[in-house]
Formats: C-alpha cells, structure tokens, sequence
C-alpha cells in the first residue's frame, strides 16, 4: 500500500492530476508528497455522531470500533509436575494388574525351583519378600510387561536352568563364575538376570547388582578423585555409592544382620569394631561424603578370607556403556576412561578374574543391543570367546589390523570371561507362555500347536519380547 | 518402387500404389527385409542377395494386353484389396456353404482380426460394416467341420487370423525343485518379492533375517505371512525370501503375493481360500503422479489474493 | 556485422552500372571486396586487364603507397615481368590518365580514397577470439549468400517439404542397401572365439566410441589374477597384492589397474605392461618378503549374498523329521483337548467376567410387597 501511494507521489505532484483534468476523488487522502508512511484510513472529517446525522437515511459506519474478547483470567491449568515428578512417573514400575485373571496353576518360586530342568517351560511366580529385594535393587525394569498380569511371574528357559546350574556349580567349588549375557533385542538378558538375582535372594546369597551401567558413566553423578592413587587417578562417585549402599541394605537386610565384621575400621565416619554386624557398617553410610570408605570396608569384609561369608552374586545391566571412555574429566580436562571410575573398577576386576570370593559367586553382565554404544573390541572378544567355548578354533574372528577403535583394556576384562547366548525360545517353552498368557485374560485365541507356531513365527523364530509384542502389546479385535 | 515386383500380383501392386500414394512408412515397411535375411547380422559365412536379373523379369511379365491392365476387376473401387477378398470369401461360401458345420460351442477358438488390425494389414480405409459382415462370412466358413474344411478355406481364412493366438498360450504349471521348493513372486508399489516355499516348520527369513528382524512393525509381519496365516498353514512351512525396493509397508505385502504364489504350486486347492484372503490378485495401485500447477498429485496451492 | 556489410556492397553495386562491369573483374572487385587486404599472389599476373574495360584500379603493391593512379601505372612499368600485351595496356592506360584534367583526376582519387576509408574496417583481418566460447564471434562467411530471388517459385519444383522428404526416403532407402548389400560382408572378418592360454594371464580392455573423439577413448584397462602368475611363490603372490594395494579386489582376488595418461591406447597399454613387469620383479625381490605387513582390506566393502540354509533342503530324512514333529504336536493337542488342559483365552475372559460379577457383595433390591 505505502509503496504505491510514495511512487506515486513522488511521480507527480498531488496537484498534477486535478490540473490535467484527471478526476480526483475528493475522498482520496492527501498526503506530504514525500511522506514513506502508509497512508492512515482514517478519514479526514470523521463523522461524528452529532446534530448532522440524526437522518437515519444516510447511513453512518461505525469507525474503529472492534469486537472485544474478554480474556479470562489466569486459567487454572493445574499445578505443574513436581521436579522429579514425571521421571518418577517414567520409572514407575507396576507388577500386579487386578484386572487379569489369575493363573491356578503357577507356583511360587523357592529355592530350587530355577535349577530344576523338569520344570523348564513352566510359569513361576516371585514371592512378595523377593518382590521387595528385587525392587530394591532395581531388577525390574519399566519396559517389561510386569504390569499386564496378575502377580509377577517369570518363564523358566533352558538357558536360565544352565546359568543357575553354572552358579551353582561355581559355589561348589568355591569359585567365581564370570558370565556375559548376550543375544538379540528384547530376547531376555536382563530378566535372565533377575532370575540370576532370584536365585541367589532365595539361595542367601548376598546381591550387589548395577541396574543400569550407563548411570556410572554418563556424567550425571559426582565424582572426585581418590586421594593417593596415581598411575592412573581412580574417582570414586560418592553420591552413587550411597544409593548402591541403601539397595544393596534393603535388599540383603537379613544376611547382613546375621554376618559380622572380621576387622576394625575406624577410618570410617562411625567407628566399627571387630564382631559387628555388617549391617551397621552399612548404616555407617549416612551421608554421601562418607560413602565410597563404607563400600571399600563392606567389600573388604564381604571378601574377608575365613570368615564363613555367603557366596556373592554382582551383577550388572548394560555392559558396554562401561566399556568405553566415560563422560567424566580429570583435572586436566582429559576424558577419563570408565575403567578408571572405582566402582566400575571393582566390577571389572571380578569380571576378569581378579577378585576371589571367599565362598564362591557369580559375576554376571547383561549387554544390550537396543540403547547400547557398539564396542568393537567387546564384540570381538564376545565373539572370540564364543568361538572357543564351541571348539570352533578355525571360525575364530580375528582382529581387523587397520582399524583403529580397538580397546586394549577391554579386552583384557573379557579375555577369560564365559559367554552365554540367550537365545529365542523353543516351542515348548512358547506354549508354556501363551497358555500362561491366554490363562491370564490376555490372549483370545485356542491355545493350541498352530495358534503357539503362528506367535513363535511373528516373534522372529521365538525371540520373546517379539513374541511379546505380536501377542499382547499389539491391538487385535 | 519399394521392392521390385517379380510376380503380376507384385506388379499390380507397385501399380497401385504408384497410383494411390502410400505413406512413408507402409513403403519403408514394405521394403523391410523379409525374415530369411534377417540372417545377415550374424557372424556365420552369409551370401549377399542375387543380383536382379531384369531379362529373367521381363520374362516373367508377359504382357498379354497392349496396354497396362489392372489385374483386379475392383482395382478402381476405394478399397480394391478387401473387396477381391470378400468377394473370393462369397465365392468360397456359395461353393462350401452346404458342408456341414459344428455347433458354435465347439469351434475352436480364434482371435480374428480387429478393424484396425485389418484395415493396417490391407493398408486401405475399410469401413466398419463391410468389414462386419465380412466378418461373419469368415465365421461362417470357420464353423465348417474341420476334417471336412477344404485347403482353399483354411488358406482364406488364415488372413483374418491375428499373428499372436491368445488362445492358443498354454500356463506354465510351476513344480517344485529338487529341493522340495516352489518359488513364487510378487510385487506391491515399487517393491517385489521372491518367495521359496518348503515344506518346514513356519520359520521365515527375509533377505536372511528373521521376520522380526527386517520388519520392525508387527503388523508388516502379519501381512508378510498373511497366506500361510489365512490357509492355516503356518507351522507347516518354511519360507526363504528375497525382497528389494520400496519401502517396508509394500515389501510386506509383495512378500503376501510371492508366498500365496509359491503356496499355490504346493496345494493348487488352496486358489479360492487365498483368493477371499486377498492374496492372489497383485494390487496395481502405485504411486500417483504429481501434476504440474500442483503441489502434490492432488494438492492444489493454497489461494492467495492477488 | 556480415548483413549490413552485405547490403552496403549491393547499394552500391547497384548504383553501378552492372550492365558494363562485369563483376568478375579482379580490379574492380579488388576496390569493394570485403575481404582482407591481402599480399599480391607470386602466381598471379600483375595489372592484368579485362579487354572490355577501360578504367582499372591497378593492385595494390606490398608496402607501397601511391599517390594517385598515375604513380601507380610508372611504377608498375617499371615492373620487368611485365610481358608485352600488359605493358601496352598499362601504357595506354597511363596516356588516357594523363590526359585527363586534373579536376576529374582529383575527384577519381577523392572517391577511391573515401571508399578505401569506409571499408577499412571491413578489410581489416577478422581473427577468431580464443578466448572466446566456442569462437562465437567469427563471422561465418559461407552465410552470406546472394540472397536477391532465394524465395522466388517457379512453380516448376516440389516444395522444400517435399524434397526434405525425398531426403528421408533416400536415406531410408541407402540404409537398407547397406543392411542387404554390405552388412553380410562383415561375416568376413568373424573371429572364433578362443579362451586364453595358460600364459596369458592379463586381461587387457578398451574402449572405443565408433570412430567419434572422446576423451575417454585412450583409457586401456588390465585385469589379472596374481595367483595365475605360475612363476611366483605363494610369499611372492601376497607381496604382489600388497604391492597393488587399492587395486587389489580380495573378494574376486584379482589386481585390476588402469592407464589413460598417455595419448594412444598403445602407449598406455605399454605403461601397464611396464608397470606390470615391475611389481612382479619387485614382488620376486627376496630383500623384503611383506610377510610381517597384514594385507589391507579397507578399500573394499564385502557383500554378504544371504544363503539358502541347507538343513531345509528336503530329502527323506527331512520329511521323516517333520512328520513326526507334526505328529507330536498333534497327539500333544489331542491329548490336551481329551484332558481338557487345552486353553481357550476367550472361554476363559468369559468366565473370568462372570466370576467376578458372582463375587460382588450382594446389594439390597427392593421387592413388592405382595
């Protein structure tokens, strides 16, 4: 609008029209020839309501009069969620449904029922005390289906039978058994491990589980160097620790009542004598500044030679996240590699063989494929065991020479480790889980041999969480 | 002109058509080398065409008038080649009319000759009605019992026959390899899909994986295995596939089409279950062009004042 | 630049009179060409004469600048080759100029002069631009024709259309004489096909564009595989494919190289020759055997063709497998179903719903009083 009106003004005088005898209207707002601004619509004798127009013949528009939205006032959008508040919400975790029907037939699980190989195939439930333990550790994860059934139940597979009987076999023997859990997505490595955990819960042993190994590393806890360690600086994360202390108390209350300390420690913020319980060790740990000296004194009593400890599972969730160089900086703004973080480096030394347990245990790491880094030397050296536990030495992955990302100290964690491969499920066992399935109100069909092949075959061949997700998580009418 | 004429017939017609300007493209075609020298591309000893011998012509034609005349009797009506011949049909009716015929249903089928094929063929604009009732004298002659049928109608009405007899083409019946396997394949959009079928215990790979491995929707599984699924025929087989294009929705449903193929080479019986499935006729739909003045296909620009 | 040119010479032709000078005259045209001023020819006579005309501008001389005609006509007496004839006619030719009055001379030299002005930039030598697109300001001299009556019709012709497609019937036609008459001669030069030798080992390819220039046409390409190469050892033949790094294909395991440096195919097929005799004589060199150096893969991305899995292959063993599969899971049905174990999931819903409604407290309903 302006643009035209200035051209215009500027190609011929305001007057220049009416002289030519071009008919001006009369109405047509005259401007400063040279003026830029838009012309204004207002008109120049506004009509006023006066005397003039009491005529209602002659019709007047209402100028600049507009319609007016009363705003309201603040809306009440409710009170905004709490800090914390919608994480809490994402991690929540539900285990029972009150809606789904319950299941006649599924048993508790007790102390034997994981190393039975009869019972392969079948449903068993988690009793509420080992509900609380596994809670307390974080064994149950937000993405499985706890929350579709009745109680919290869990399939016993083939493999879970092997693994059970390896760690048993381990204490036995008073050894350690080091096992990395690998497979496909959602194939059922963590709940492999939290049957791992169930096992020792109901078996008395003690449980020191990492739910999750990207938290160590990501940056997101405090960290500080421990003083007198050089070559290379360890860093412990205190506020870490205390939470792994409160999980590990609440989830081994009981034992660690009954055990007793073999030594003195009196470095420690509440002095502990000879012949207390570990427990009130545990207790020691109130505040995070103190807590990196109560784990060390814990997993030192825990280690004590000759005093009759229970055996030790230490397990963790999520193995490559620790496998790499760690968000953390030293003083010198280097990356800090994960392997130099204390805690993972307590776990890495029992994985690679360095710590003895006194009564025997397990060392047990779950990798993941779907939200996991990929670690070449990991996966070679996972490989490369697998390739040795089946004698098959000529199909043995070799090294790449000219890549570069290998990762000397990884493999030297991984060099003696077991590798089990949680595998896809077998029709027998697949139609242990659809009967449990249809008997819980969850899937509307027969369960029979064609309708389990059917399920098995959209599971990519029997990969559970797949099948999981073709049978229940998916709408069907 | 075009070719040299060495009969009276080829005569006539060089006549013709010096008289009656053909296109182009009828004389270029007419030029076009006959299928015995279309040997002379390969590689194996070929002797180059005789030389014309225009005593040996000249021969040939002997003149029995003084003046050129027409060997037609209709050469000078608009259509003179399909009028020697309707009338040569008439004649052959008058004279085999009354041998004995078969009943329609039992006439072997023949896909005649389209106007337009015709009216390439002749070169001449024949009109749709003559060429009609033509049609049905060439019927009638076809009706003829054919072990009483006489040379001289087969040999007429073989110029009504097209080239290519749709009727004739037999199906291919598929058999499994020695492997125990059918192969089917299928299309959907831009995808297509090969499928072999054996006989197993419902495991499925996909380019080598497994079904949930390629497809990460749970409902592109289902419709890859929809055939087995709807037959209930899941558990007993196994599928091998190769899939290549598009994207994962169409790769899933040319998988369909390829195993309900394959499905149906093992048990031919299951065609009318697969086909209420939806399974046996390819989905022809493709993406729809975009138009010019369009935003998309269909999208029209949004209007805008001025 | 070329059209008006051209109309400037046709207005004055035209204010000419043709009918007397014939246009072919050399000294005539020499005054109005458009051409480039040029050296006289050695062959060329000088001051040759057409009979029938009796003004003439005597050529040019290299390097001489006369003042008027008359000048011109000593000087080129002067000549010795001139022979007889020519020396007469110049003579003659310089009586009638001196015998001319001085105005008419003045104004003969004064036209000659003003039509040498107006023409230098025409005369002057067009060179084509180098640096220019494609020499896109040389002036094509074969466009201007004589255009006077070019789209006059006779009436005595076919239409330009008409012989545009006589045009394309003869090229059909020329076309199909070669198919018939020429092409089977080619069976002539058929070669058999014979596999190579045990020793010849390269595979040489080339390229060729049907006689057209390409620049890619020199581009000679070998292809071999180093264990063919009897002559070395097994050490050796790695060496050799370390030494072709990139070049070497593990997949295929043959070295593949090329060369288009050089003008000819010729001579890049011997560069790679050369090449080849080198590596191979430094693959024999015992000083340093590359055993301890990894072969170097990165160049290549392997492709992995997924394979049909060879335990599905039937065979009876294979049926015998599976119908007993089948007929456990049969009988295990069966069995299931006589027990009644076998699940339904919507049987059970239903229950399921209605046990729960029976386990509801039980609600007061009003009742008639009877």
């Amino acid at each position: 609008m302006s643009a035209t009106n200035c051209l215009r003004c500027l190609g011929r005088p305001a007057v220049a029209g009416a002289s030519r005898g071009v008919i001006v209207p009369v109405f047509a707002p005259r401007t400063a020839p040279f003026s830029t601004t838009a012309v204004q619509n207002a008109m120049p004798g506004k009509p006023q309501k006066s005397m003039e127009h009491q005529d209602r013949s002659v019709r007047v528009y209402r100028a600049g009069k507009k319609m007016k939205i009363k705003k309201k006032g603040n809306l009440d959008r409710g009170k905004p969620p709490a800090p914390g508040e919608r994480k809490a919400f994402r991690k929540k975790i539900v285990l029972s449904n009150d809606n789904a029907l319950p299941v006649p037939w599924v048993t508790e699980m007790v102390a034997g029922s994981l190393s039975d190989r009869k019972q392969v195939g079948t449903i068993v439930s988690l009793p509420p005390v080992l509900q609380d333990q596994l809670r307390a550790t974080e064994a149950f994860q937000p993405t499985q289906t706890w929350g579709l059934f009745r109680k919290p139940s869990t399939l016993i597979r083939q493999e879970s039978v092997d693994l059970i009987g390896k760690m048993e076999k381990a204490v036995e023997n008073k050894e350690t058994a080091r096992i990395v859990l690998t497979g496909e997505k959602i194939s059922g490595k963590s709940t492999m491990l939290l049957q791992a955990q169930s096992h020792a819960y109901l078996n008395n042993w003690i449980v020191i589980h990492f739910p999750d190994a990207q938290e160590l590393i990501n940056g997101s806890t405090e960290y500080a160097p421990i003083p007198n360690t050089e070559n290379p600086t360890l860093y412990m994360q205190q506020n870490y620790c205390l939470k792994l202390l409160q999980s590990i108390k609440k989830a081994n209350e009981k034992i660690f009542a009954k055990l007793l300390s073999v030594s003195s420690h009196s470095e420690l913020p509440q002095n502990i004598t000879v012949n207390q319980p570990l427990l009130s060790l545990i207790n020691a740990a109130k505040e995070a500044e103190g807590a990196w000296p109560v784990f060390q004194a814990l997993w030192s009593e825990l280690n004590a030679q000759g005093a009759n400890r229970p055996p030790i599972l230490l397990s963790m969730d999520n193995l490559p996240h620790i496998m790499k160089i760690s968000e953390y900086r030293s003083a010198s703004f280097d990356k800090i590699h994960a392997h130099d973080l204390a805690l993972v480096k307590l776990f890495t030394d029992a994985l690679g063989g360095n710590a003895r347990f006194p009564s025997g245990g397990a060392v047990i790491a779950a990798t993941n494929r779907n939200n996991g880094p990929r670690i070449p030397s990991m996966e070679l050296a996972l490989k490369q065991r697998l390739a040795v536990q089946n004698g098959d030495s000529e199909g043995m992955p070799v090294k790449d020479p000219y890549f570069k990302g290998y990762d000397e100290r990884v493999e030297k964690v991984l060099k003696t480790v077991e590798v089990m491969e949680v595998n896809r499920i077998g029709k027998k066992e697949a139609r242990g889980l659809m009967e449990y399935w249809a008997a819980s109100g969850l899937l509307r069909t027969t369960v029979d041999e064609q309708a389990v092949s059917e399920k098995w075959t959209l599971g990519g061949g029997g990969v559970l969480g797949e099948m999981e997700r073709a049978a229940l998580l998916t709408m069907k009418i | 002109m075009a070719s040299i004429p060495t009969t009276r017939r080829g005569l006539a017609a060089a006549m013709r058509g010096a008289a009656r300007p053909r296109s182009l493209e009828q004389q270029f075609q007419a030029m076009r080398l006959s299928a015995k020298c279309s040997r002379c591309l390969s590689t194996e000893s070929f002797q180059a065409a005789p030389e014309i011998d225009s005593e040996k012509i000249q021969g040939m034609i002997q003149a029995r008038h003084a003046r050129p005349v027409p060997v037609s009797p209709s050469y000078f009506s608009r259509t003179s080649r399909f009028n020697d011949s309707y009338l040569a049909l008439d004649k052959l009716l008058r004279i085999y009319g009354n041998l004995p015929i078969i009943p329609p249903n039992a006439v072997e089928r023949v896909s005649w000759k389209t106007l337009d094929d015709f009216r390439h063929a002749v070169g001449e604009q024949v009109r749709a009605t003559d060429y009609v009732k033509c049609l049905a004298i060439v019927k009638r002659l076809h009706q003829i019992h054919p072990k009483l049928k006489p040379a001289p109608v087969i040999q007429a009405l073989n110029d009504f026959k097209r080239s290519v007899q749709a009727f004739k083409n037999e199906t291919v019946k598929q058999q499994l390899d020695k492997y125990g396997r059918s192969l089917g394949n299928g299309r959907r959009k831009s995808s297509s899909a090969r499928a072999w079928l054996v006989e197993g215990n419902g495991e499925v790979l996909v380019n080598g994986k497994t079904l949930a491995d390629y497809f990460g929707r749970v409902h592109d599984r289902e419709t890859a295995v929809w055939a087995l699924h709807a037959t209930g025929r899941m558990d007993k087989y196994n599928v091998w596939a190769r899939v290549e294009g598009g994207g994962t929705t169409g790769q899933a449903e040319a998988l369909t089409l390829a195993i309900s193929r394959a499905l149906m080479v093992h048990e031919p019986a299951l065609k009318p279950a697969l086909r209420r499935a939806g399974c046996v006729t390819r989905d022809p739909r493709r993406v729809e062009r975009k138009k010019h003045g369009r935003v998309k296909a269909r999208k029209r620009p949004a209007w805008v004042k001025r | 630049m070329a059209s008006a040119a051209n109309s400037l010479r046709l207005c004055l032709r035209a204010s000419r009179k043709i009918s007397v000078r014939p246009a072919a005259s050399p000294l005539l045209r020499r005054a109005l060409t458009t051409t480039a001023a040029q050296c006289a020819r050695p062959g060329r006579k000088k001051g040759w004469k057409d009979p029938s005309d009796n003004f003439e501008f005597p050529e040019p001389y290299e390097g001489k600048a006369f003042n008027d005609l008359g000048e011109q006509l000593r000087y080129s007496l002067e000549n010795d080759e001139l022979n007889e004839a020519d020396r007469a006619a110049v003579q003659q030719a310089l009586a009638s100029w001196e015998n001319k009055p001085n105005e008419e001379k003045l104004e003969e030299q004064q036209i000659i002069k003003e039509i040498d002005k107006e023409f230098a930039p025409l005369r002057a030598p067009v060179r084509a631009r180098h640096n220019s697109f494609w020499n896109a300001e040389e002036q094509d001299t074969d466009l201007i024709t004589d255009e006077v009556g070019e789209d006059d019709f006779e009436e005595n012709d076919m239409m330009a259309m008409g012989h545009a497609k006589l045009e394309e019937h003869r090229e059909y036609r020329e076309y199909a004489r070669i198919a018939v008459w020429e092409m089977p001669l080619l069976s002539k030069f058929t070669k058999k096909f014979e596999p190579p030798k045990e020793n010849e080992v390269l595979r040489f390819r080339y390229t060729t564009y049907m006689g057209e220039f390409h620049p890619a046409d020199r581009k000679v390409v070998v292809e071999f595989a180093p264990r063919d190469l009897s002559e070395l050892t097994e050490v050796q033949q790695s060496k050799l494919c370390k030494l072709a790094g990139a070049r070497y294909n593990p997949e295929k395991q043959t070295i593949k190289m090329s060369c288009e440096k050089f003008e000819l195919p010729a001579q890049n097929k011997r560069w790679l020759g050369d090449t080849i005799a080198r590596l191979i004589t430094a693959a024999k060199d015992p000083t340093d055997t590359f055993e301890d150096i990894p072969l170097d893969t990165r160049h290549h991305k392997f492709k992995s063709i997924p394979k049909y899995p060879k335990e599905w292959y039937m065979s009876e063993q294979r049926k015998k497998e599976l119908l007993a599969q089948r007929e456990e899971s049969l009988k295990l049905d069966m069995k299931k179903r006589r027990t009644r174990e076998l699940i339904d999931g919507v049987k059970l819903i239903e229950q399921g719903v209605l046990s729960s409604v029976k386990e509801k407290e039980p609600v007061a309903v009003r009742v008639k009083a009877r």
